[in-house]
């Protein structure tokens, strides 16, 4: 818990000045570093697991398709943090799904 | 470091439709903007706020929130996990979920408690 | 249990007469007084029919707009249609009431239907695609279109008719579809974190944004509907139940399903039952 907490703190706390604390910049032409497809991997693993459970997002595809179009171009710290946005929804939705195993009415 | 600067806000607008928190990277909303924006806090489409048009009734109108919160931090809390005070509220977890950034709550905060 | 097979085999072949001998599930029974109550205990000034009335119901003001609108309204060269489609001959030169039981205005309230041979929920729309392939027909797009024009005309056709699903007793795969129905209605779910009862249940009467919210009770009675938002996206404003469905699960940002897939099928089953009861009012306008 307490690490999806951070995660979805840190990937949507992104501003301006915390871009330069993101790995992945400094490898200018490699357009397929290994952490970038690793995290893309990731989101899409995650995220198949929501969709198992009936649970997926609207948006979270989205984020993976933008992620693997912008890990094409020179500088891929947005892709990195599109994609670990969509791990963050896909983590979420799983534990969505955990919290209503038991949903019903209320009278 | 001007590079990633420019291509953060490239992304932004790209993705504007659908990635709000990256979109408030960029810090061009105003206050009142995060908190009545339909695509970003969209407080009104369930509580009355002052100053807000065509108001939701689901939730109780944001009125004297410094009253209501002497501690702002309180007040934080219910707009970041609503679900925290009540599992079965029908507020959505701005926070949690990242509906909103980290920032933008801030935004909303100082927003509705001058209200 | 062996019994009940091939009682509710017979029904599927005889038709809906015999199909509605099955007896109700007494836990599904206690969840629809249960449901039924809720409303009526919180409207007490309402009739139950008068809920089918959607958002209208909720709102003098509206209601009156509403029933003006349905002295004329917008959508009558399409119920047309759907009836000319329902009668008019495919290549084998049989027509839709070869693949349906009983008169035209009976065919609506025998669905959505548990088929315990296939093991799965049947709704009208999927029987209408069914009835194609099995004469040798290409399928017709699910949402809107042709298929809701032919949906829309059998249920003004069955403008009256009572609500009457069956959950049989015994049959527990029915109850396990059900309950599937049930469950993914009162389940949280998207970004925003909300369930169809936290809208159609929770807050009903009540204003989101703009938009009065209507009560889950009745929500069926009436579709397809013409909505003036459908008619503006293109298309002839008409929508099935499920294409309804994938738009309030995309508005809390949840991943909406395929229609005429399991959970839009279950759901439509929980969500009928729990109007047994009511009057079919026909195919309605909606905002
Ligand atoms: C979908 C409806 C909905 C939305 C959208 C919504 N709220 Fe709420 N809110 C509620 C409800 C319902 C309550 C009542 C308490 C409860 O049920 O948890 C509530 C309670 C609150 C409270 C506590 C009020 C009090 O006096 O205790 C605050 C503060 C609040 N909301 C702020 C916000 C802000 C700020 C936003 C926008 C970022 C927002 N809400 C968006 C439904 C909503
Ligand atoms: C955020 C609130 C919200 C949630 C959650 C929601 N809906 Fe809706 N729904 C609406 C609004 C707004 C309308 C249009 C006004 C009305 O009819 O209530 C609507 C309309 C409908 C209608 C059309 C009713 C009619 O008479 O035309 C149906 C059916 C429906 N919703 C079913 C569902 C189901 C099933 C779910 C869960 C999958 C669901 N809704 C979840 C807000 C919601």
């Amino acid at each position: 818990m307490k690490k999806i907490l951070l995660i979805t703190t840190a990937v949507f706390s992104l501003s301006t000045y915390s871009a330069d604390l993101l790995p992945s910049c400094h490898n200018w032409n490699d357009g397929s570093s290994d952490t970038v497809k690793a995290a893309i991997a990731a989101a899409t693993a995650e995220n198949k697991k929501a969709a198992k459970v009936g649970f997926e997002w609207r948006d979270t595809v989205k984020f993976i398709k933008k992620a693997t179009k912008l890990s094409a171009t020179p500088c891929n710290s947005s892709a990195l943090t599109m994609a670990n946005m969509a791990k963050a929804q896909a983590l979420d939705a799983q534990k969505q799904a955990k919290d209503q195993a038991n949903a019903g009415p209320s009278f | 470091m001007k590079k990633i600067i420019s291509s953060i806000s490239a992304v932004s607008a790209l993705a504007a439709l659908f990635v709000m928190p990256l979109e408030a990277g960029a810090k061009e909303m105003t206050d009142e903007e995060v908190t009545f924006g339909r695509k970003a806090g969209n407080c009104l489409a369930c509580h009355m706020i002052p100053g807000g048009n065509l108001p939701g009734t689901i939730g109780p109108p944001l009125l004297a929130m410094k009253a209501r919160f002497p501690n702002k931090a309180d007040l934080r809390a219910q707009i970041w996990d609503a679900t925290v005070k009540n599992p079965h509220t029908i507020m959505p977890p701005f926070g949690k979920h990242g509906i909103l950034t980290e920032g933008q709550i801030d935004q909303v905060v100082n927003y509705i408690y001058s209200k | 249990m062996k019994k009940n097979i091939t009682i509710i085999a017979l029904a599927a072949l005889l038709g809906s007469s015999v199909a509605i001998a099955a007896q109700q599930s007494a836990q599904v029974q206690a969840d629809i007084d249960a449901f039924q109550n809720h409303f009526k205990a919180k409207f007490p000034e309402m009739d139950l029919d008068d809920f089918s009335k959607g958002p209208y119901s909720m709102n003098e003001d509206k209601l009156m707009q509403f029933e003006n609108i349905m002295e004329m309204p917008p959508f009558e060269d399409s119920l047309d249609k759907g009836e000319q489609l329902w009668n008019t001959a495919f290549k084998n030169g049989k027509t839709y009431s070869s693949c349906f039981n009983g008169p035209v205005e009976k065919i609506r309230t025998q669905f959505p239907r548990w088929n315990a041979e296939a093991g799965k929920v049947e709704n009208l729309e999927a029987m209408i695609n069914k009835c194609r392939t099995d004469n040798g027909e290409k399928k017709i797009g699910w949402k809107k279109g042709k298929m809701a024009f032919i949906s829309a005309y059998l249920t003004t056709a069955a403008t009256g008719e009572e609500i009457n699903v069956i959950v049989p007793e015994g049959d527990e795969k029915a109850l396990a579809a059900y309950n599937k129905g049930k469950k993914f209605f009162y389940s949280k779910r998207g970004q925003l974190n909300l369930s169809c009862a936290n809208c159609h249940i929770d807050s009903v009467g009540k204003k989101i944004r703009g938009d009065i919210l209507s009560p889950a009770l009745g929500q069926i009675t009436h579709f397809p509907v013409w909505r003036g938002k459908w008619m503006r996206k293109k298309g002839n404003g008409f929508g099935t139940i499920q294409r309804r469905y994938g738009g309030c699960n995309k508005q809390v940002r949840a991943k909406p399903f395929k229609v005429h897939k399991d959970e839009y099928t279950n759901l439509e089953f929980f969500h009928t039952v729990m109007s047994n009861g009511m009057e079919i009012s026909g195919t309605e306008y909606r905002q």
